[in-house]
């Protein structure tokens, strides 16, 4: 168990050594560098000398690598060459929000899917059953910031109820924070809800088959509580999966409904960064955003083995 | 609702006789009646046997009474069990459900499957004590643990701690047991408990059963494929062929005296020791000629003699394994092989796992010779083929197949060696691409041999015609024959580059009673047109014992012992054949048995 | 058993048909483009800005006046071509690659190729989008090209459990016996059987495709001006959502349409490949 998890680990740790090899790089691919870039087309060779120097950017790539890498490892992601502000203070405020959007909605699509997914299972051949289903085969196809622009359409400029844009952080009053949550949190939760539902229903579906089940109604249980006491642990273990699967595709959906309703989290700061032409800061966010993936990766295959005996063993 | 619990009620006197009856018991789907009107009784601490081969639907008739029916399927008729009122199948699942584990229970086929890989083993045998609430909560962990000591397993408090992935499938059906008895059930219902497991452990496991129900007088309704353990184990059996019980009685007399063709055929078929006038085996069709009574009569010969290790050490060697005597050269020769598997490498501190398949085998085949390997699950028989056929590499010895010495030969030589050498596999199912048509399938070791397509064809049909396959099934899909079928199929496709060896890897261990002895009488009929050298790999002594001349007896990667067979099956040599031999379920032994 | 596989193949064939006519409207419409549209695409007619529907423009027209419908046609080229040219590069790249790991799995070969399939999954579809218009200027190329790198280890990871599986049965061990090379194996055995898996699994990797890119062009970074796309169409909506809100629901429905097509057009083919899965989403 030791050695798997350190292997693990180990993993982790190559594996983003090798991203962030991969996104240094790329940013690399450009014509000209990142100065050129930043400063634009018709910039004076001075002022761009002048920028290179200033950051370091006419020393060695593998130096330049290096020190982008240590200084990220110490928490310091450079200074941008387009506002020459530093970026760590930008990300650490950005990925609050992001995380606070991303998790709350996970927790919200886990609250509908599960049982919704169960029920469609359990009432696979009747009328329930298919409508559930068509239902989430429908909030599949849906893009989140479709469903966005209607929850506005409906709950801000229909009702009134809501706002339609804007963020507050939770020290700004609870309620206000709460009322620009809300419909983000709902546009990332419901689609991925819709996803989640149809997993859960398959998940279901599979252990309602297993012999296992056939085994504990034989013990005396009714179908329903032979599902609810050893079919549903059962089911649980490749819904997790998809659901820290999903996490990390919502870390990057949840980019396009910040445009949506204009809240400052890592994607706005990406989308805005791309559109300046910051490379370096570009370079930051996706940095963290791959770490981010890979650490949720990880925790999925550590939970797995907390929920799986036969993996534990194998471990 | 509960105003019509029954578990509280006193003991309706209605069943003073029977403890189960099911009258008229019919089981459709929305298209297709799938079990007739069914009727039988029985009697409390009575045995009953229900055997037929697969689809016969004696499983959906277990089903039913459990109320463990699927969904889509109808059941009609009436059921009653003693101690509880009316009609079973009136109840509704919560209704039934009271009933399950505490008035019935019921053991499964598929031990592998049955547990719940995400809970202690102790913890399952408990909860069903605790779902009745016949036990406290503590009180049923400690009897959770009695009882897998009453099913036998070593350590039975390490055991209770264990999940079901961490032991094996005798293991598995033990706990199964443990937990079916734990409420001490009226009525115990076994579907093919045993069919999984290999022969030793089935004996093991049938005693227990045997046992179990005998000392608590439970009824038991036990449902096999397998006609000499149902002689071993029920005093009464029903045949059912086609959902329909086309003939029921005293276990004796049902199998001495069987009344039914198709009771008779299946008897005639699965007695491997009776053989028409060819040498055949009895099928359905020839089964007139089989004369059941011989088994009556077999009673009165001694049993295969009780041997013991040093006993008679001199009597069997060296007879058929002596092959000094014969002037040429053996066909296939193995010596001092050795296979060693390098487990998975799970990481950077574990220690590099290494398992012995096989450990010095040294053994040698006359061309012409049907030789028999025998084996249960795990003695490294499968690996032994592979190594054999050049699929897998051997880790040290000598092996010799013709002029190849497999160890040393170079891809060619392999391919060379495999065009004299070919393999009918073990699951008919599996062993045929469901993509491929059948002449495609046959002919798939001509293509590889480079025969032009026009002379493919011509020998495909040709080899198709041997097997007893006729011409349209050339262009059709493995999916559309039958497991006898498709053994066929299997056959032709290793016999069309017209080998000189033939290995056999257990082609009968997953065919229904009736068809085994047509796919057995046709490799007989095809191992002497065709002068071959077979191989002839199982678990199944009998088989073994009526198809080959000789035989080794293969444990745990080790040949234990060798010889011809007559010798090494009534006089083995070493414990581990001796008991192999005796926990082969026979018709004659187990009939016998009763008897005495 | 056979009620159940007559009313889950029952269920197939309406998954199936219903997202063949889904796919056909669009492909159509992507088809008819080329031939005839109601109006030119680009001609802005002051004079029609912001029209509902009516004869003359059936979705309406949008704050340039430009013709709704006929941006709804040439948004069908758009999502096509992205959704093939992603699928296409996705498959040839991960299909070989894992039928090469799955034939080979304990091979430092396999090791390799998961290896940088475990990499390549740590790169969303839509962040390797952005990264690409960061670093190659936005735009409808960059995009299919993101998305068709980042749906590469689902193709991988597919082809390789299905050769997996193909290569434990005992018919590949009864073609090795009757000396089948490795290639025909591969051909002959191993494609046969999986190809369902990757068809399947190339209708679910279209949808996506669709959904990122007009993601993508939503955020501004995908299809560029004056090309029509649909992502965007709903992204100019925008700030006329409190006053014609159909200009944001007319693309959105077409997006969600093509992805409904597509998503159940793999429902429906995974039941039809594999009766064994009766029931499964």
């Amino acid at each position: 168990m030791a050695g798997y998890l350190i292997r693990r680990l180990l993993q982790f740790a190559v594996t983003a050594a090798a991203a962030s090899v991969i996104v240094f790089l790329l940013m690399q691919v450009l014509p000209g560098n990142a100065a050129q870039v930043a400063l634009g087309t018709n910039a004076t060779p001075e002022a761009v000398a002048q920028l290179e120097r200033t950051y370091g950017l006419d020393r060695p790539l593998p130096v330049q690598y290096l020190d982008w890498i240590s200084g990220m490892l110490t928490g310091d992601f450079g200074t941008s060459y387009v506002t020459r502000a530093p970026i760590t203070p930008v990300i650490a405020d950005s990925i609050q929000v992001t995380l606070i959007i991303v998790i709350a909605s996970m927790a919200v699509a886990l609250l509908i899917a599960v049982p919704l997914g169960s029920l469609a299972a359990v009432f696979q051949k009747r009328t329930l059953g298919t409508a559930i289903s068509a239902a989430s085969q429908v909030g599949i196809a849906v893009p989140n910031f479709l469903a966005a622009i209607i929850l506005i359409m409906i709950f801000s400029l229909g009702l009134g109820w809501l706002p339609s844009s804007g963020w507050a952080a939770p020290i700004e009053g609870f309620g206000r924070f709460l009322a620009r949550l809300a419909l983000p949190v709902l546009a990332l939760a419901l689609v991925q809800a819709a996803i989640l539902t149809r997993y859960v229903r398959s998940a279901v579906l599979e252990v309602m088959r297993e012999d296992f089940l056939r085994t504990a109604r034989a013990k005396g249980l009714t179908k329903t509580q032979a599902l609810v006491r050893h079919g549903l642990r059962n089911a649980a273990i490749p819904v997790v999966t998809v659901a820290g699967i999903q996490l990390a595709t919502m870390l990057i959906g949840a980019v396009v409904i910040e445009q949506v309703f204009v809240i400052p989290g890592m994607g706005s700061e990406l989308v805005r960064a791309v559109a300046n032409r910051d490379l370096v800061t570009v370079q930051g966010i996706v940095m963290v955003l791959v770490v981010l993936v890979l650490l949720l990766n990880l925790i999925v295959d550590l939970l797995y083995t907390v929920l799986d005996p036969r993996v534990r063993r194998a471990a | 609702m509960p105003a019509h619990a029954s578990a509280a009620a006193p003991p309706a006197p209605v069943s003073k006789r029977s403890l189960l009856e099911v009258t008229d018991l019919s089981i459709t789907t929305a298209q297709t009646t799938l079990v007739h009107p069914t009727s039988f009784t029985i009697a409390p601490g009575e045995r009953v046997g229900l055997i037929g081969e697969s689809g016969s639907g004696k499983s959906l008739t277990a089903s039913a009474v459990m109320g463990l029916l699927p969904e889509e399927l109808t059941a009609t008729g009436s059921i009653t069990l003693a101690g509880t009122e009316g009609d079973l199948l009136e109840r509704s699942d919560r209704q039934i459900a009271r009933l399950r584990g505490l008035n019935m229970s019921m053991v499964f086929q598929e031990p592998m499957s049955a547990l719940n890989p995400l809970m202690r083993v102790g913890a399952q045998v408990a909860e069903v004590m605790r779902i009745h609430r016949t036990q406290s909560k503590t009180d049923a962990a400690r009897r959770a643990i009695d009882l897998l000591g009453l099913v036998q397993l070593p350590d039975p408090q390490a055991t209770a701690r264990a999940y079901p992935h961490q032991l094996s499938g005798g293991q598995r059906q033990r706990v199964m047991l443990a937990m079916a008895l734990a409420n001490d059930p009226q009525l115990l219902i076994c579907d093919e408990p045993t069919t999984a497991l290999d022969v030793t452990v089935q004996r093991q496991v049938l005693d227990l059963v045997l046992n179990a129900v005998t000392t608590s007088d439970t009824g038991l309704l036990f449902i096999t494929h397998d006609l000499a353990v149902v002689a071993r184990v029920c005093e009464k059996v029903m045949v059912m062929y086609h959902g329909e019980i086309v003939e029921a009685g005293a276990t004796e007399q049902i199998f001495t005296d069987p009344q039914h063709d198709y009771t008779r055929g299946l008897l005639a078929a699965s007695d491997l020791t009776a053989t028409d006038d060819d040498g055949r085996l009895f099928t359905i069709a020839t089964a007139r000629a089989y004369d059941a009574a011989r088994l009556s009569r077999a009673r009165f010969t001694p049993p295969e003699a009780q041997v013991t290790g040093e006993q008679q050490v001199a009597t069997a060697s060296g007879t058929a394994n002596d092959p000094g005597a014969q002037e040429q050269a053996p066909l296939i020769e193995i010596e001092g092989l050795h296979k060693t598997y390098q487990r998975t490498k799970s990481g950077l501190f574990s220690r590099a796992d290494t398992v012995d398949a096989l450990t010095d085998v040294t053994l040698s085949i006359r061309a012409g010779q049907r030789f028999g390997i025998v084996g249960e699950s795990g003695s490294g028989k499968s690996t032994l083929l592979r190594i054999l056929s050049g699929l897998e590499p051997l880790t040290s010895g000598y092996v010799r197949v013709g002029d190849c010495e497999i160890a040393s030969a170079s891809q060619a030589q392999l391919r060379a060696m495999r065009e004299e050498l070919q393999i009918v596999f073990q699951d008919p199912f599996a062993s045929l691409d469901p993509r491929m048509q059948v002449a495609d399938i046959v002919a798939e070791p001509l293509v590889a041999m480079g025969v032009p397509a026009a002379q493919r064809r011509e020998k495909v049909s040709e080899t198709l015609e041997a097997v007893g396959l006729d011409a349209c099934s050339r262009a059709r899909y493995p999916h559309q024959f039958s497991g006898g079928q498709r053994q066929r199929i299997s056959i032709a496709r290793a016999l069309v580059c017209r080998p000189r060896i033939l290995v056999a890897d257990e082609p009968v261990s997953a065919l229904d009673v009736s068809v085994r002895a047509q796919v057995l009488n046709l490799l007989t009929d095809l191992v002497e047109d065709y002068e071959l050298t077979l191989v002839f790999v199982s678990h199944d002594l009998g088989v073994v014992r009526h198809l080959c001349s000789d035989v080794v007896v293969m444990k745990d990667g080790r040949i234990v012992e060798s010889g011809d067979v007559a010798s090494i099956y009534d006089h083995p040599q070493h414990e581990y054949t001796a008991s192999l031999v005796a926990a082969t379920p026979t018709l004659a032994a187990a009939l016998d048995e009763r008897a005495g | 058993m056979t009620t159940r596989l007559v009313a889950s193949r029952r269920r197939a064939d309406a998954s199936l048909v219903i997202g063949i006519v889904l796919i056909g409207i669009v492909i159509g419409m992507a088809l008819v483009s080329y031939l005839w549209t109601p109006y030119n695409p680009t001609q802005a007619m002051p004079a029609d800005r912001l029209q509902g529907m009516s004869a003359d423009h059936i979705f309406g027209t949008d704050r340039y006046g430009r013709d709704t419908f006929t941006w709804i046609m040439y948004g069908a080229r758009i999502t096509l071509l992205v959704g093939v040219v992603s699928v296409a590069i996705a498959a040839l790249i991960g299909v070989p690659l894992g039928v090469l790991a799955g034939m080979t799995p304990y091979g430092w070969l396999s090791g390799l190729i998961m290896r940088g399939n475990d990499l390549l999954l740590a790169f969303p579809a839509l962040l390797l989008a952005i990264v690409f218009s960061a670093v190659f200027g936005p735009g409808t190329g960059p995009a299919m090209v993101a998305l068709g790198i980042a749906s590469i280890p689902g193709f991988a990871r597919v082809a390789r459990s299905g050769t997996l599986q193909v290569m434990s049965t005992e018919y590949i061990m009864a073609a090795r016996a009757a000396n089948r090379r490795i290639g025909p194996i591969a051909v002959f055995h191993v494609l046969p059987n999986i190809a369902g898996m990757i068809i399947v699994q190339a209708s679910v990797a279209f949808a996506l495709a669709i959904l990122a890119e007009a993601g993508l062009s939503f955020l501004g970074l995908g299809t560029q001006p004056p090309t029509p796309s649909w992502g965007r169409m709903l992204q100019e909506s925008q700030q006329y959502l409190s006053s014609h809100p159909m200009l944001a629901l007319w693309p959105g429905l077409f997006i969600a349409a093509a992805v409904l097509g597509f998503n159940l057009l793999g429902d429906g083919l995974r039941d039809r490949f594999d009766p064994k899965l009766k029931g499964r989403d």
